[in-house]
């Protein structure tokens, strides 16, 4: 008991010292270590939060400049070009229309294919669909009248609002009745409207100039049909919790 | 009566060698380096710690706000999403449209009905027609006309594809040759 009070004494500063310093080494390593670990992946969060939400106030800028008015107007303009269904009744009365315009006949009109009038999921893609990025629907006119009454049927069908493509041409002349019959392969398009919206931190941008003059190029086109194409709750986006409907009236 | 007096002969204060009071002087100077080092860090890191959690606070509720904002512009921003993907498939469209009638002009320059019989625009932008001609003279005039029109660079590689004549001097001509085309649009 002497010996132990008389080591104690001689080396009490060794022993508090001592504690001390291992109580400050598992301070460090228990508590300071991990919660500088802690404290530098919460600087991180907070920095990768920082450019977020400047990235949102960036995004709700541009929102807020935009001009929904116009932008409905080119929308408008973009889904009478191109539907984003098939919309056979556009394409009918457009050819009807042209060709009232021109002052032929339509003798025939058919759809090329079984896939222009089959689902979108049945349907597969074309090469040519591919190539271009849009779904066509193919059809046919038979148009009987003068040659340059065909040739203007002809020239103004890629020259109008609901966009086609003459894909070929046919003529043949019937020396009996004196009648000029043409075959005029044709291809509608239609661009299904997207289903997603995307995150909400993506980022957007206003519409470029190029793009603008595209869809002002549009709008200039004739509209030949008075049936405008309406977007149906199908093609409405589908992204919980953000899903709608761009073009709703 | 304050003093107290030893009666013992030997020191009690046991004294260190210098080696231990060397040991024990390094010893009281890490020891007091080590508190001030923890101390001032962990001060450090807990106002770190509070000064971040109440910006990450700040943060999250400005994030809210601009998110709600957001959202409330969302139909505004699917017209421009679904607007700009269909500006897109727009322009690849206008990009791939041509016009025929340079085809038919360029046919309409060679002949018209009743004397031209058909006309088909094949692939690589071929045109194939037939032509009926009542004699000989009117065919030779007739590709004296394709010659001219091909130094015009009107048209380019005509073919004769086939000759008839029947008895009555009736000329069946088919000719292919094809036309370059510019955009339509």
């Amino acid at each position: 008991m002497r010996r132990t009070r008389r080591f104690i004494r001689l080396y009490k500063s060794f022993i508090i010292s001592g504690t001390i310093v291992l109580f400050c080494i598992l301070a460090i390593f228990i508590g300071l270590l991990p919660g500088s670990r802690t404290i530098i992946s919460m600087g991180k969060a907070v920095y990768e939060q920082s450019k977020t939400i400047q990235l949102l106030e960036e995004k709700l800028q541009i929102l807020n400049a935009l001009d929904t008015d116009l932008l409905q107007t080119y929308a408008g303009a973009a889904i009478s070009a191109v539907p984003a269904e098939k919309s056979l009744g556009t394409v009918f009365s457009t050819i009807d229309g042209l060709t009232s315009k021109e002052g032929v006949a339509v003798s025939g009109i058919s759809l090329s294919s079984i896939g222009s009038v089959a689902t979108e999921a049945a349907k597969k893609l074309s090469l040519e669909e591919q190539k271009i990025g849009v779904n066509i629907v193919p059809f046919s006119i038979v148009v009987i009248g003068p040659i340059e009454q065909v040739r203007n049927v002809v020239d103004t069908a890629v020259k109008i609002r609901r966009l086609f493509r003459i894909r070929s041409f046919d003529l043949s002349f019937d020396n009996i009745s004196g009648t000029t019959k043409s075959t005029i392969q044709m291809d509608a398009y239609y661009v299904p409207l997207p289903k997603t919206l995307g995150k909400l931190t993506d980022s957007i941008k206003p519409l470029s100039e190029d793009e603008v003059a595209v869809i002002n190029k549009i709008n200039a086109l004739p509209l030949i049909t008075q049936s405008i194409p309406v977007s149906t709750g199908s093609s409405q986006f589908q992204n919980e919790p953000r899903s709608m409907d761009p073009f709703a009236p | 009566m304050g003093q107290r007096k030893s009666i013992n002969l030997f020191d009690t204060k046991a004294s260190l060698t210098p080696f231990w009071q060397l040991v024990e002087k390094s010893l009281i100077f890490l020891k007091r380096f080590l508190l001030l080092a923890v101390f001032v860090t962990g001060l450090v890191l807990v106002t770190s710690y509070v000064v971040i959690n109440m910006r990450k606070t700040q943060l999250d509720i400005e994030q809210k706000q601009l998110s709600q904002a957001i959202q409330n512009q969302s139909v505004k921003e699917g017209l421009l999403l679904a607007l700009r993907a269909r500006i897109a498939s727009l322009k690849r469209i206008l990009d791939a449209q041509i016009s025929l009638s340079p085809y038919i002009d360029t046919t309409l320059l060679i002949a018209r009905p009743p004397t031209l019989g058909s006309f088909s625009i094949g692939s690589k932008n071929t045109v194939t027609i037939s032509i009926v001609l009542p004699n000989i003279q009117d065919a030779v005039a007739m590709m004296e006309n394709i010659v001219m029109l091909v130094n015009l660079n009107k048209i380019k590689n005509p073919i004769l594809t086939s000759f008839t004549m029947d008895k009555d001097g009736i000329v069946k001509l088919g000719i292919a040759y094809s036309v370059i085309l510019g955009p339509a649009l």
